[in-house]
């Protein structure tokens, strides 16, 4: 065993020591700079998996450009994220599985499957605007659009200062609800 | 004139041959009119629906992935209720499943091996797959995957359990079955020991005959009936049991005439559906497809051997041979037939020694009635527009519904046991007129308006009343958090804008309307002095609330009410602000879903899909919502009602071991007659109600009488699940605040509070030293 002495030898020679308040202030600059640092790094982390960062200003190029795929990529990327770095609850990650596969199905033209799954989505989390925005191009894929419509409502007051979020919104009210005659407002009750 | 006596017996003989030619004639026509009359038989019967077949009505299917609680006793109770056996080595048949205790090479202290049951989902069929299930030291799922090193999958269904037969005036459950979709040694079974000449004869079967003569003979008993397979089928389509001799010719006349008509496949098929098997109940289980269920828990192609023998063995005598009640005498029977198999070169020796080691492997009787009977009368009268009632006894529809099997069994548990339990510490409420104290529960799904558990009564079999429907009660203080949206909430909402920190007075007054007067009282005639709008609903201060309702508006409260989806007929009078109206359990449980929901109407959802015989859905029913409130509102009412769990009167529910993030509200109407408490996690919203069922005084309060209703439930129900938090929505702040003063909180507040605020109305000063040097609120309303 290495003795005290021998590893912490400040403590052995009271002359050097610096004052008492000196030292109370430098441990507490210290702690102060360690709780920043935290606060920073929490704050830093994206609100949602792949939300931030590369992944999100791709996104939003994506979206601008007009690829509604764009946004499958996008869920991905959530999906490993949460797998990967356990961000997630259970539900919410079961959720986002749920919605991958019925992105899938829907590309097989399994609407309705893809419908079931999305509704499970829903049930597991009430929060995810992945399960809106698919549920509601699944509507549209079933030739439905205006049953849609309610889960664009939904993403319209969920989150109205993403910009990735409010872009694919926008997206997705350009290209599949104006051309179906449907009006493009989402605000408010009327749905 | 004497006429000679050769010419006399020449007429006579004429005369009787003309007799005879005329009886002739007349035989030959009934006999002609009787093959016409059963040709037409058969061929209708066989070209017909030859069976009712009773349509069924299943729960949900279950829902596994990652996080989920899978070791737990309601996760056996799912189990085990959709007949899955706990076996010791790996499961090597669909239906099994072990717990393995540890395992060093994935370093994960359990696992699951959970062999999945085929299932024909709508739109889809899961063959039946064993899973390798990896769990952590809680019992809960990291991983999973498709056997030992397969594929890694992230969820998968437990199928549905059955919940209800609509069976018809027979009461026969019976699934069809294809001829060639029948395995080879069950086929080989039957026609071994019920006739083994049946591809050879055409209906009767004279050698068989004579032989079974011959032994009844020497028994002098009746051992062998001699009827093949053809003539069985004819007496159980078209005859009776009745032992004689016109009714045996019947029975052979229509076989040959069967077999003229009819392929031998066609015969054997018909008789494979055909035939009764045992009892389930007071339900006939008919058909090997039904029968292999019912016994084996399994398809008839996923058969061995022996249980293929078993069952053909049980055609003789199904009640005396039961695998479920007599398996020693079923498996004597299994055994003669490997036997006549074996003598009969169907089999050789060493499979015959292989199959007579095979253990019995039924899987034990679960009855499909007796429970979610108040929710299979609510599907019946859903289904009934489009459904007759006929329709549902013949057609065999598969109805899928919403309901979470294992959320039932712990709903009527709950119902069951703790109004026991009242019925034991409160002697009071057992009356000498039978009239016995009440409960019912609905939970459901907010975020999708998913029916998933409704008990209507604790008894189903002593009354049949739905409570969760038909009881119109008083809400009592269920209903404040309606007044409560209305105070707090957005303009969306309200004109008259309180903050959760706003104060009020529980002072008496008497409310003024329409030439009449109110006068509120509180529920202990305490008086709290001036309290919060959170501490107004948290202690349920009756006065309080009546004083915010009264400044918010009666006529506003009523159309908020309508809005969340009370019906139309709700008066605006002074006293709904307490919850003097009369509404069921059912629509407390619609309103409530509004705040769970984050301000969407879900419309409930019961029945899902109803599919066909051949799988084809006829009727899918897709979630229907309805943005009613904002989301912030909806939010700001969960936060007020999370209080009422920690600090106020719903506080029980944690000391009783309710820990989850949660938001409720206890109820009791006027005289004590009604105890409610309506609550919801994010995922799971509940409302339960216990109350005599003839106005009568139950004299507790919802927190004693139905609170632990619903925690039992809640507990019991979320046991697998892993918590989760409310969803905070964009809008809302949430800020730690001086309880008393409303203002911001520093470290010199002796007290502190999260409270949620819409954005705009975060307060900006601050409470404690600094804040006494500050203006305070100078309006306490804003």
């Amino acid at each position: 065993m290495v003795p005290l002495a021998t590893c912490c030898p400040g403590r052995q020679t009271p002359g050097t020591e610096p004052l008492p308040a000196l030292r109370v202030v430098a441990r507490l600059v210290l702690l102060c700079s360690l709780l920043l640092v935290s606060a920073c790094t929490v704050a830093s982390l994206p609100r949602f998996p792949g939300a931030g960062g590369a992944a999100g200003r791709a996104g939003q190029e994506a979206v601008k450009s007009g690829q509604l795929a764009r946004a499958g990529l996008l869920l991905d990327e959530a999906v490993a994220a949460a797998a990967a770095g356990g961000q997630l609850g259970a539900g919410r990650l079961a959720s986002l599985r749920f919605v991958a596969r019925a992105r899938d199905l829907m590309t097989r033209e399994r609407n309705e499957e893809a419908l079931d799954l999305l509704e499970r989505s829903m049930g597991l989390d009430g929060g995810s605007w992945y399960t809106w925005l698919y549920m509601a191009e699944a509507w549209r894929r079933g030739g439905d659009p205006a049953r849609g419509r309610v889960y664009l409502e939904k993403l319209d007051g969920r989150v109205p200062d993403d910009d990735r979020l409010a872009l694919e919104i926008e997206l997705l009210r350009r290209q599949v609800y104006l051309p179906a005659g449907l009006t493009g407002e989402f605000s408010g009750r009327d749905g | 004139m004497i006429r000679p006596r050769w010419l006399v017996s020449r007429r006579f003989l004429a005369y009787a041959l003309g007799l005879l030619l005329l009886a002739g004639l007349a035989g030959g026509l009934l006999a002609w009119r009787f093959y016409l009359q059963t040709d037409e038989l058969l061929t209708g019967h066989f070209a017909g629906q030859r069976w009712d077949f009773p349509s069924r009505i299943y729960s949900d299917q279950y829902a596994v992935y990652p996080g989920l609680g899978v070791d737990g006793e309601l996760f056996a109770w799912r189990l085990k209720r959709r007949g899955y056996v706990e076996v010791r080595d790996r499961p090597e048949a669909r239906g099994e499943y072990r717990y393995v205790a540890a395992d060093g090479e994935l370093g994960h202290p359990r696992r699951l091996e959970l062999f999945l049951r085929s299932f024909d989902f709508p739109g889809r069929r899961e063959a039946g797959r064993l899973l390798d299930i990896r769990l952590d030291a809680g019992g809960r799922i990291l991983g999973m995957h498709e056997g030992p090193g397969g594929e890694e999958i992230y969820s998968f269904f437990l199928e549905p359990v059955m919940l209800a037969g609509l069976h018809g005036e027979l009461r026969e459950d019976r699934r069809e079955m294809k001829i060639a979709e029948v395995p080879a040694p069950l086929v080989r079974a039957v026609v071994s020991v019920e006739d083994r000449r049946f591809f050879e004869h055409r209906g009767i079967d004279l050698r068989g005959l004579a032989r079974a003569f011959l032994v009844n003979l020497r028994s002098g008993r009746v051992r062998q009936g001699g009827s093949t397979l053809t003539q069985q089928l004819m007496k159980n389509f078209f005859l009776d049991n009745e032992r004689t001799l016109t009714r045996k010719a019947r029975e052979a006349v229509m076989a040959v005439m069967a077999e003229r008509r009819f392929s031998k496949l066609e015969i054997l098929e018909n008789y494979l559906n055909e035939i009764y098997l045992g009892q389930k109940g007071g339900v006939g289980v008919h058909g090997m497809w039904e029968a292999s269920a019912w016994y084996f828990g399994r398809e008839p192609r996923e058969l061995s051997l022996g249980q293929a023998a078993m069952l053909a063995g049980v055609i003789r005598a199904p009640n005396y041979y039961s695998p479920h009640r007599h398996p020693e005498r079923a498996i004597e029977r299994r055994n003669v037939v490997l036997r006549v198999l074996l003598d009969v070169g169907e089999i050789d020796h060493r499979t015959y020694r292989r199959a007579l080691a095979e253990a019995l492997g039924t899987v034990p009787p679960v009855a499909a009635t007796g429970s979610a009977s108040h929710f299979t009368d609510f599907v019946r009268n859903e289904l009934k527009e489009n459904f007759p009632a006929e329709v549902l006894k013949r057609e065999g529809y598969s109805i899928f519904t919403t309901l979470d099997a294992g959320f039932q069994h712990a709903a009527e548990r709950a119902v069951a046991e703790e109004l026991d339990r009242l019925e034991r510490d409160y002697p009071t409420l057992v009356r000498e007129q039978g009239d016995r104290i009440e409960g019912a529960l609905v939970a459901l799904n907010p975020r999708t308006g998913r029916i998933l558990a409704m008990v209507g009564g604790r008894d189903y079999g002593r009354t049949q009343f739905n409570r969760v429907l038909n009881a119109r009660r008083q809400t009592g203080s269920v209903f404040k958090p309606v007044v409560m949206l209305a105070a707090v909430g957005s303009e969306e909402v309200g004109r008259v804008h309180l903050l959760p920190t706003s104060r009020v007075t529980d002072e008496p007054f008497t409310w003024d309307y329409d030439g009449k007067q109110w006068s509120p009282a509180n529920y202990s005639d305490k008086l709290y002095g001036e309290v919060t709008v959170r501490e107004s609903l948290e202690r349920s201060i009756n006065t309080a609330t009546a004083r915010i309702a009264r400044d918010v508006g009666i006529e506003e409260i009523r159309d908020l009410a309508v809005r969340l989806g009370v019906d139309e007929a709700l008066r605006p009078w002074p006293a709904i602000s307490l919850g003097a109206y009369e509404i069921s359990p059912f629509d407390v449980a619609r309103v409530y879903s509004v705040f769970a929901g984050g301000g969407m109407k879900a419309e409930p959802l019961g029945v899902a899909k109803v599919v066909d015989r051949t799988g084809k859905v006829i009727e899918g029913n897709r979630l229907e919502f309805e943005r009613v409130i904002p989301a912030v509102d909806a939010y700001l009412v969960t936060h007020l009602l999370e209080g009422v769990m920690e600090r106020g009167t719903g506080r029980r529910a944690r000391t009783a071991g309710f820990t989850r993030p949660a938001a409720g509200k206890t109820g009791t109407s006027n005289d004590y007659n009604d105890a409610w408490f309506a609550g919801y996690t994010p995922g799971l919203l509940a409302v339960a109600w216990v109350g005599f069922d003839k106005a009568g005084h139950v004299g507790l309060s919802g927190a004693t009488a139905a609170l632990p209703v619903w925690t039992r439930f809640m507990k019991e129900a979320l046991e697998d699940r892993p918590p989760s938090a409310f969803e905070v929505p964009a809008g809302i702040e949430l800020v730690e605040v001086d309880p008393r003063s409303g203002l911001l909180a520093t470290v010199a507040c002796k007290d502190t509070i999260t409270e949620a605020f819409l954005e705009d109305d975060v307060p900006t000063q601050h409470c404690g030293a600094l804040g006494h040097l500050l203006p305070r609120q100078a309006d306490p309303w804003h």
